[in-house]
């Protein structure tokens, strides 16, 4: 075992695809949002420095009260319960109330619009995920043709 | 209509190191075992400091102050380990950090895991099937390995692992 020059996309990249095999596989849910939610904080800062907006900064610019990107980062992560999967700071409840499969549809689906703003996205790998999803869910409640 | 459940934190923990585990036996995806473990960990310092039990960072920095003379805090040790196991830089990226990172990721996977593992054993023992299959591919891959480290390791820290074995069985 020796080590190797990784870039910081295929390490993120190869866990938004394993987030998509747990969820399409019907696998664990948890596993999906963690998983989603780490590649997202990467893609996130790589669209930045392609100079472009993420997915942060769309819905801020659209934010009635004007919040920043980090505030605005911060309540969709909670919103998907992203860190909840991840810490426990002493005096948290011991349970997490959460729509898991809401959740594990929306970090990826998160994950993914900033993904496709990349220059060297995988073009395959969203059609692939897009496919299955207009098969498998019903878009019509989250607004989606 | 929302379909939101309670889950325990340790159906949250279990679950993704199953997840990790699997995917370290089958190959699959390095990358996420790494990043699941991280997060196993985390939540599983907290239920075990909950439980009145040592957790693998607190002892981890008791080792570092019988080796080394100081305990390092609790946040920059666990930063430190993180580092060390590849866990941040699979989930944190700032706007100074480079597009490139050079790590030994089957070896990060393997640590993250036992990190975790260890916690979760303190917790809930080592019975369910996940963690025995885990532990014996260890044994098999990795056993004689670690018992040259034991084997070679300070004296300071073998009368130290003396000692508190004494401890618990007492």
């Amino acid at each position: 075992m020796v080590k190797k020059i990784h870039k910081r996309l295929d390490l993120a990249l190869n866990q938004l695809k394993t987030a998509i095999m747990l969820y399409i596989t019907e696998r664990d849910r948890f596993s999906v949002i963690t998983l989603a939610g780490a590649a997202d904080v990467i893609f996130s800062e790589l669209v930045l420095r392609e100079g472009k907006e993420n997915f942060a900064d769309v819905i801020s610019k659209k934010d009635s009260e004007s919040r920043t990107r980090k505030q605005i980062g911060k309540e969709i992560n909670d919103t998907f319960f992203i860190n909840s999967l991840k810490h426990m700071d002493p005096g948290d409840n011991d349970y997490v109330e959460i729509d898991i499969e809401e959740c594990a549809l929306g970090a990826i689906l998160k994950a993914l619009a900033n993904y496709n703003q990349l220059e060297n996205k995988n073009e395959e790998l969203i059609q692939g995920f897009g496919y299955w999803l207009r098969s498998n869910v019903d878009l019509s409640k989250y607004n989606i043709e | 209509m929302s379909t939101a459940k309670k889950f325990h934190r340790k159906e949250i923990v279990k679950s993704q190191l199953e997840t990790a585990v699997d995917l370290f036996l089958n190959k699959i995806d390095l990358s996420a075992v790494i990043t699941l473990s991280g997060a196993a960990s985390n939540i599983l310092y907290q239920l075990v400091k909950n439980a009145g039990k040592e957790p693998f960072l607190d002892y981890a920095r008791d080792v570092h102050n019988h080796l080394k003379g100081n305990t390092p805090s609790r946040e920059k040790y666990n930063h430190h380990i993180d580092k060390f196991l590849g866990i941040s830089a699979h989930k944190h990226m700032s706007k100074n950090c480079r597009k490139t990172i050079s790590l030994d990721l089957e070896q990060c996977a393997i640590d993250a895991l036992v990190r975790a593992i260890s916690d979760y054993v303190t917790l809930y023992g080592q019975d369910e099937l996940f963690i025995k299959a885990f532990l014996s591919w260890s044994w098999k891959n990795q056993g004689t390995e670690v018992m040259e480290a034991c084997k070679n390791m300070p004296d300071k820290l073998k009368q130290k692992i003396r000692n508190d074995n004494g401890k618990k069985n007492s």
